[in-house]
C-alpha cells in the first residue's frame, strides 16, 4: 500500500471521527465532504505508482513505448467531483431553509425545535 | 436496446415538463408506462432463458459499461414499472406540479439502471441520483414539509456512500476491473485476508440500504416525514428499498464464498424483532407503516442468509409479494389521511364504512404480509420456511405474530363511527384513486390462489405447497391469531416502555456512530 493510499484511508477515518463527534450542521456538511475528498485520493492513487507519465498520447506511436498512469480511475473520479459538487450544494441549500426555519445551527437543538412545532 | 428502459422514462419526464395540457399529458404518462410494463415483461421472457446483455457505446465487453439483465433483476424491473404506473394512475386527478412528474420519471429511469448495471461505479452514480431525487420529493409538500428529516435522510446516505465507493476502490486495485460480472470470476483468486477490508466496506453501506439494526431510525425519517406525498413513500417502501436489497444480493453474490451469511441472518432477525416493538409502540400511522416496512425487509434478509434453495425462491417471492402489498399500504393510508385530515391512529374511526373499497384492499393487504391461508404471503412464507431449521422456523412465526398485533392495532381505525362529512367535490378523486389500488389487493389474492404458475413463471420452476404443510401453517395460523388478539388486549396505551419507545429517536450522531460501529463489527467477525 503506497503512502498516499494509507493517507486517505487515516483522513476518511478522521472525517468520520469529526462527523460523530460534531454537533454543528455546517461541519457535519464540511466533513463529509472533506470524506468524500478522502475517498477520491485514494481512488487516483490507486492509478499511480512512481516515474508513469500523465496518461495523454499525443501520437499511435506513444502507445508502444510510454507506461502512463491508469486513465479510468482519474476518468470516474471526474464523475464523483460533480456529484460530490451537486450534493454539496442541496445540502447547504437544505441547511440555509432549516436555519431560517428553526434559526439554529444546531443538530439536537434543530431537532428539539422540530418536534416542538 | 437495453439502455431504452433507462432513457425513455427519463425522455417521458422531459415530456412531461415540456408539454402544457395537464390532462393529456397523463393520459400519455399512462399509455407509456403501459408500453413499459408491455417491454419490460417482454424482456422478462427473454430473460428467462438467458441472461441479456448489452455494453454502452459497443465497447469491448469488460471496458464499457455492461448492462446485463437475468431473471431477478427482470422480475424487479417488472415491479418497478407496474408501481410506477399505479401512482400515476392515483395521480390523475390531483393536480401536481410539473417538477413533481419530472422528478418522479427520472427517479423511474435510475431506478430501473440500478436493477440493469453490471458496473460498480454505475450503480454508485445512479444511486446517488436516485437518493437526491427522493431527497427533494419528500419534502415536496412545501405548507408541511420537514427539512430536518430531509437533511437527515441526505447526509446519511451521502455518508454512507462514501463507504461504498471506497470500498469499489479497494476492489478495483484488487482485481483490476469495475465489472460485477468480470470480478465474480477474478475474486476467489485474492488471498482472502485482502478481502476483509472491501468486505465490509461494501456490506456496512448495503445494510444501511436494507435498514438494518442499529441503522433503522432513517426510514421512519424518510417515510413518515411530514410533507410528503403517499406516491413517493410507495415507491420509497417499495422499489427503492428493494434495490438496496438487489445490492445485497448482488455482492453478497460477487465475494462468493467469502461472503458471511451467519451475520446477516442474525442480524436480519433481530431488525424484524426490533421493529415489531417499534411498531406497536407508534400512534402515528405513518410510524407504524414505516417500522412495518422495517419488520420486513429485516425478513427478507433473514430468508436470504438462512436456508437453502427453497428459501431463495420463497424470498425473492417475497420481495415482490412486500412490494405489492406496502404500496397498497401507503396509497391507501394516503387516502384515509387525506379524508380524515390526521394522522394520529385514535382519532380516526370507521373507515370501514367511509370507504369500504380502501379498507378492504388494506386488510388484503395486512393479510397477505402476516401470511394468512390462500393469500401469496403465505406461499412465500411456507417455501422460506421449508428448509430451514427449527430455530429459524420459530423466528419466522414469531414475526408472523409481530405483524398480527401490528395488524389488530392498526385495526381499530376500521371500526367505531365516523365522524368526517362528505364534500362533493373531492369524490372523483377519491374513486380514481381507490380505483388505482384494488389491482394491488386483486395482486395479493390472484398471487396466493395461482402461486404454482406464479413461481412457475417467475422461477422456472414449479414447486408447490403440499396439503400437509397447509393443515399444519393453517392450525399454526389460527393460534397465533388468537395470541396476538389478546396481546394486543394485554398492550396498554400509555405505559412508560410504549412511551419511550415511541419518542425513541437516535439524532444524526447516533446514528453516524452506529454505522461505524456496524462497520466495525463486520470487520471483526469478518477478519477473524
Amino acid at each position: 500500500m503506497s503512502n498516499v493510499e494509507l493517507v486517505s484511508i487515516i483522513v476518511f477515518f478522521l472525517a468520520f471521527y469529526a462527523l460523530v463527534t460534531n454537533r454543528n450542521i455546517i461541519r457535519t456538511i464540511i466533513f463529509s465532504s472533506l470524506m468524500e475528498v478522502s475517498v477520491i485520493t485514494f481512488w487516483l492513487s490507486i492509478g499511480f505508482r512512481e516515474r508513469l507519465n500523465p496518461p495523454i498520447l499525443y501520437t499511435m506511436a506513444d502507445y508502444e513505448h510510454i507506461y502512463t498512469a491508469d486513465p479510468v480511475t482519474q476518468a470516474l473520479m471526474l464523475t464523483a467531483v460533480v456529484i460530490g459538487i451537486a450534493v454539496t450544494a442541496i445540502k447547504t441549500i437544505m441547511f440555509i431553509t432549516l436555519y431560517r426555519k428553526y434559526k439554529t445551527t444546531d443538530w439536537d437543538l434543530a431537532r428539539i425545535r422540530k418536534t416542538e412545532g | 436496446m437495453l439502455t431504452l428502459y433507462v432513457v425513455s422514462p427519463i425522455l417521458l419526464a422531459v415530456f412531461m415538463y415540456l408539454f402544457t395540457n395537464d390532462k393529456a399529458a397523463k393520459i400519455i404518462a399512462i399509455l407509456a408506462q403501459l408500453a413499459l410494463i408491455i417491454a419490460s415483461f417482454n424482456l422478462f421472457l427473454q430473460a428467462r432463458t438467458y441472461t441479456v446483455s448489452e455494453t454502452v457505446g459497443n465497447y469491448y465487453s469488460v471496458t464499457g459499461i455492461r448492462l446485463n439483465v437475468d431473471g431477478l433483476s427482470s422480475i424487479l424491473i417488472l415491479l418497478t414499472t407496474l408501481i410506477f404506473l399505479t401512482i400515476t394512475i392515483y395521480n390523475f386527478a390531483e393536480k401536481k406540479s410539473k417538477l413533481f412528474w419530472l422528478l418522479m420519471f427520472i427517479w423511474e429511469g435510475s431506478l430501473i439502471g440500478i436493477f440493469m448495471t453490471g458496473d460498480f461505479f454505475n450503480r454508485f452514480v445512479l444511486m446517488e441520483v436516485s437518493t437526491i431525487i427522493s431527497t427533494i420529493l419528500i419534502m415536496y409538500n412545501r405548507k408541511h414539509r420537514s427539512l430536518y428529516d430531509g437533511l437527515y435522510y441526505l447526509i446519511i446516505n451521502v455518508i454512507s456512500v462514501q463507504f461504498y465507493l471506497l470500498g469499489v476502490g479497494y476492489l478495483y486495485r484488487l482485481t483490476g476491473t469495475l465489472d460485477i460480472y468480470e470480478a465474480t470470476y477474478r475474486i476467489p483468486h485474492i488471498d482472502p485476508s485482502l478481502l476483509v477490508l472491501p468486505y465490509a466496506l461494501i456490506m456496512t453501506f448495503a445494510a444501511l440500504k436494507c435498514a438494518l439494526i442499529p441503522m433503522t431510525t432513517w426510514v421512519p425519517k424518510a417515510l413518515a416525514t411530514a410533507g410528503a406525498p403517499p406516491t413517493v413513500l410507495a415507491v420509497m417502501s417499495t422499489v427503492q428499498m428493494t434495490s438496496g436489497i438487489y445490492l445485497f444480493i448482488r455482492m453478497h453474490y460477487v465475494f462468493g464464498d467469502f461472503a458471511n451469511n451467519a451475520i446477516f441472518a442474525f442480524v436480519g432477525a433481530s431488525t424484524s424483532i426490533v421493529g415489531i416493538f417499534m411498531a406497536i409502540s407508534q400512534k402515528n400511522i405513518r410510524h407504524m407503516l414505516s417500522y412495518l416496512a422495517v419488520v420486513q425487509f429485516g425478513l427478507i434478509i433473514f430468508g436470504l442468509n438462512t436456508g437453502d434453495e427453497y428459501s431463495r425462491i420463497g424470498t425473492t417471492y417475497h420481495m415482490i409479494n412486500n412490494a405489492i402489498a406496502m404500496a397498497a399500504l401507503f396509497l391507501g393510508t394516503g387516502i384515509i389521511i387525506e379524508k380524515y385530515q390526521t394522522k394520529d391512529l385514535d382519532k380516526i374511526q370507521g373507515v370501514l364504512k367511509s370507504a369500504p373499497i380502501t379498507s378492504y384492499v388494506l386488510i388484503f393487504a395486512f393479510l397477505s404480509i402476516f401470511a394468512t391461508p390462500f393469500l401469496n404471503g403465505s406461499v412465500s412464507k411456507q417455501l422460506i420456511i421449508r428448509d430451514m431449521d427449527i430455530l429459524g422456523t420459530i423466528i419466522m412465526y414469531i414475526i408472523s405474530l409481530g405483524s398480527m398485533v401490528i395488524f389488530f392495532k392498526f385495526s381499530s381505525i376500521f371500526f367505531g363511527k365516523s365522524k368526517i362529512e362528505e364534500s362533493e367535490s373531492e369524490t372523483l378523486k377519491m374513486e380514481i384513486q381507490e380505483f388505482s389500488i384494488i389491482p394491488l389487493g386483486l395482486l395479493c389474492i390472484l398471487g396466493g390462489i395461482f402461486s404454482r404458475e406464479a413461481i412457475g413463471i417467475f422461477f422456472n420452476a414449479y414447486k408447490s405447497i403440499n396439503i400437509a404443510e397447509n393443515i399444519q401453517h393453517g392450525v399454526i395460523f389460527v393460534i397465533s391469531i388468537v395470541i396476538a388478539f389478546f396481546i394486543n388486549k394485554l398492550i396498554k396505551k400509555d405505559t412508560p416502555i410504549l412511551k419511550k419507545l415511541q419518542t425513541y429517536d437516535m439524532g444524526i450522531r447516533g446514528i453516524i456512530l452506529s454505522v461505524g460501529l456496524f462497520f466495525a463489527f463486520i470487520l471483526l467477525i469478518v477478519g477473524f
